[in-house]
């Protein structure tokens, strides 16, 4: 089901007022249980098709229902390697293509269940959460519709607040915000994003394929402008398909986690992390770093070991939060990028001081200039890593980069760094500022504002999208 | 959710109102298919409609206009040398229409002749001439034509105009009104924002995307007509013909068929078609191999078609040296008067002077 259609719009029609018709918990929580049954049974072929996802998640079910009170340490390992094992069969990595099912089957959303059984089965384990969700909670949890295809990755506790939250007569005011949210999301997925789509298609294809004869500095400069014009792809698309399906939550009064803030205002790659998907990074900081950090640090307790831990730690978990991206050896590659900048940001944190002193290495970050090469650098390194996304297979992966050269790359990263800078030095302030009269108006007339904003974008989203002919694809969910 | 499909309304209430408005500066700005005389593919950038293909759905009330017709179908290069104001000037008995859209295959060239025949159904028992300006370049196989994202099924660019709005189905070979012929204006009218809309666009961003990704042939015509092809663009020529065509050796023998399936269903009744083997620089003949096989294969196709009055071959072999041609394919404006002058002579001769009709009569 594409979120640009008309079979979505009237399915969350559908859903949101069956939703908001009944006040019993109970009606309600089955309306979310039919409705996301519904929107998963659009991306499965057949029954066939759907039986892996069955599969997965009744081994899911069962390895929590199959857990004691106090589960030892071997079951839980197991339980865990027992969920990754079969999502890394099913979703055929690269090194399992030779034993998979023999038919086609369905793997849009498999990663994101991953994520919430084995944060059932680690809480649990720790006594973190109050007993096993029923059959119909954790298939509500584990494939809300909203939260389905990428996230936002919810807690249990969190989910479950709001899953059995005493419901209470939807306002005005909560449907105008609910729908404000939706139409931003609209206006980034639909215009902005296949705006950046449409610049990246058009400055791609002239160096890609067939074009090997360009001069170099020519196949920098396209490539260069077509990894930012994918970022910025990305980005909007990402975080607008966020925007959509929190807004559709508040049309249900169920409260979903932001999964962005600001990610390009971020001042090292680490807190880019911590902007950027902030739920999944939450989840691998949760289940993945701190687990690791906390069993190497038993096993060497000495204070000198600490920092080496720690570039350990997030060389593992940005290794595996790259790999995760994808099936093919590509992603492999990019796991490794995303470890070394993980890395690379972690030493500097540490070098400098050491170099500096700690009052000089504080002085030096609140140096603008330095701020702005940091943004840039942040921006230019994420941007180059996600060639990866965009390149399927390694041959044309590293015909890229032996086309670019180490040379290529190089100015490709120091353009990017030094445009982005330049742009956020400009436009940073304006986007700060606060225009009072308009707040002011804004306020006044909010109601019709919104409604005005909704109506707008409901046919730039329409025009745009016959203009160029094709409904924008939410790009996360391959991943 | 008294609330919910409160706010809702008002939301699709004034979603309604603003676009009935952009419907009413799009029907006050785009011209009119049921008052245009003649359809004219090289005027479409200069319409609302922005595109050839865009122009000729909405512009399809114009060929229903009773009276004979003179509708060139083929490529650029016919738009190029079988102009109507060149071709009007010899040939007085019948409306030149041009079809032409740059850059088609057969596939659709086909399509564009079952919008002429299927428009010119609602003027009667027509006697029209459909003049077919080919050259070896039409011939390329659709899976290498079309395909790219949106092309799954090797959709034409007159595919992708007329499933783009939801107001054509698909019927047999090609589409029809989703509503019935007597609601299409109507309802073309009702998705005429979305052009005008697509013309803003095209328009407020023609610069950078002549920048940065288009490279249009801006020449002048005096430019045009000094050109020199050289080696390198030859050479540049060929491996985009040969891309173009998916082949570095064969035509696809189903647009062969297709072809003749074509003169087929426009020789119908009383109606005359023209076949021009439009004239390209010899150079192709030591190049390619594929400019050979489509003279083979347009020869075979006329001793086939020998007995048939409606159908008449015109050959231009007396235009193919090579500094007759601005590119690899366009003759110079000159040389393209020159063509459509002798174009218009074998029109006349077919249509107006053999049915003593000198003059164009409504």
């Amino acid at each position: 089901m594409n979120f640009v259609s008309l079979h979505f719009i009237a399915f969350t029609l559908v859903t949101v007022l069956a939703y908001q018709a009944t006040r019993s918990v109970t009606a309600r929580q089955w309306v979310l249980l039919i409705a996301s049954a519904y929107f998963i049974s659009t991306y499965m072929l057949d029954i066939k098709s759907a039986l892996p996802l069955v599969a997965f998640l009744g081994l899911g079910y069962v390895l929590i229902v199959g857990m004691s009170a106090t589960p030892s340490r071997v079951y839980v390992a197991a339980a865990v390697c027992l969920m990754i094992g079969s999502f890394l069969y099913l979703k055929q990595f690269f090194f399992l293509t030779a034993v998979g099912l023999p038919f086609i089957y369905a793997t849009v959303g498999l990663s994101y269940v991953l994520f919430r059984i084995i944060s059932l089965i680690v809480d649990l384990s720790n006594q973190d959460i109050d007993g096993k969700p029923s059959p119909a909670a954790y298939l509500a949890y584990t494939c809300g519709f909203t939260t389905f295809l990428s996230g936002p990755v919810q807690t249990w506790t969190s989910f479950k607040s709001e899953y059995e939250k005493p419901p209470a007569p939807i306002t005005e005011g909560e449907v105008l915000r609910a729908l404000s949210r939706i139409a931003t999301g609209y206006f980034k997925l639909a215009i902005v994003a296949a705006a950046f789509d449409y610049l990246f298609q058009n400055f791609s294809v002239q160096f890609g394929g067939s074009a090997h004869g360009l001069p170099w500095f020519k196949t920098v400069s396209l490539y260069t402008v077509s990894a930012a014009a994918y970022t910025g792809y990305l980005y909007y698309n990402f975080s607008g398909y966020m925007d959509i399906v929190i807004g559709i939550g508040g049309l249900l009064q169920f409260k979903l986690p932001e999964n962005f803030n600001r990610p390009f205002s971020a001042k090292s790659f680490l807190e880019f992390w911590q902007r950027w998907h902030m739920t999944m990074s939450q989840w691998f900081k949760t289940y993945l770093f701190t687990p690791i950090m906390l069993t190497t640090m038993q096993r060497l307790p000495d204070p000198k070991h600490s920092a080496a831990i720690g570039l350990f730690a997030f060389f593992i978990t940005f290794l595996v939060m790259g790999i995760w991206h994808g099936s093919t050896a590509v992603f492999v590659v990019y796991g490794v990028l995303m470890a070394f900048g993980a890395c690379a940001n972690k030493l500097w944190q540490i070098a400098m001081p050491r170099a500096l002193g700690k009052p000089g290495y504080k002085s030096l970050q609140k140096r603008p200039v330095y701020i702005q090469l940091c943004k840039g650098l942040t921006f230019a390194f994420f941007t180059l890593a996600l060639t990866c996304l965009w390149t399927p297979e390694i041959g044309q992966l590293f015909g890229l980069a032996g086309r670019l050269g180490l040379s290529g790359l190089l100015v490709s990263l120091g353009a990017l760094t030094l445009c982005f800078a330049a742009v956020d030095t400009v436009l940073a302030p304006v986007a700060a500022m606060e225009f009072n009269a308009l707040s002011g108006l804004e306020t006044r007339y909010r109601d019709a504002w919104t409604v005005s904003r909704c109506a707008g974008v409901i046919l730039a989203v329409v025009f745009v999208s016959a203009i160029l002919n094709k409904a924008p694809e939410f790009v996360y969910k391959a991943f | 959710m008294i609330v919910v499909i409160r706010v809702l309304s008002r939301v699709i209430l004034l979603t309604a109102a603003l676009y009935a408005g952009v419907v009413g500066i799009a029907a006050f700005l785009a011209p009119r298919g049921s008052e245009a005389r003649a359809v004219d593919t090289r005027t479409a950038p200069s319409t609302v409609y922005a595109t050839a293909t865009k122009y000729l759905m909405f512009m399809q009330p114009a060929l229903r206009e009773k009276g004979r017709r003179v509708i060139i179908l083929g490529a650029s290069n016919a738009d190029l040398e079988l102009r109507p104001d060149v071709i009007g000037r010899t040939v007085r008995c019948a409306t030149i229409d041009n079809l032409s859209i740059g850059n088609e295959n057969i596939t659709e060239l086909y399509q564009t002749a079952q919008i002429a025949v299927r428009n010119r159904q609602f003027s009667g028992d027509t006697s029209d001439v459909y003049v077919l300006g080919l050259w070896f370049g039409l011939f390329g196989d659709s899976k290498a034509r079309w395909n790219g994202p949106g092309r799954q099924n090797n959709e034409s660019d007159l595919d992708i105009e007329f499933q783009r709005y939801g107001n054509y189905r698909k019927a047999g070979d090609f589409y029809e009104s989703r509503f019935g012929p007597e609601y299409e204006s109507v309802v073309n009218g009702l998705v005429s924002p979305f052009a005008l809309i697509e013309k803003v666009f095209r328009e407020a961003t023609y610069r950078a995307r002549n920048f940065f990704f288009i490279r249009p042939d801006s020449r002048t015509d005096a430019e045009r007509e000094a050109a020199v092809v050289s080696e390198a663009e030859r050479a540049a020529a060929v491996a985009y013909w040969q891309q173009q065509l998916g082949s570095r050796e064969h035509l696809a023998p189903a647009q062969f068929e297709l072809l003749a399936k074509t003169i087929k269903m426009l020789s119908r009744g009383r109606n005359k078609v023209i076949v021009v083997d439009l004239p390209v620089p010899n150079w192709w003949d030591a190049a390619v191999p594929m400019n050979r096989e489509y003279k083979d294969r347009l020869a075979a196709l006329e001793t086939a078609l020998a007995g048939d009055d409606a159908v008449r071959f015109v050959g231009l072999s007396q235009y193919q040296k090579p500094e007759n041609f601005s590119d690899e394919v366009h003759a110079k404006p000159s040389v393209a008067t020159m063509i459509g002058q002798d174009v218009a002579k074998a029109i006349n001769a077919s249509a107006c002077e053999s049915t003593q009709q000198t003059s164009l009569t409504r």
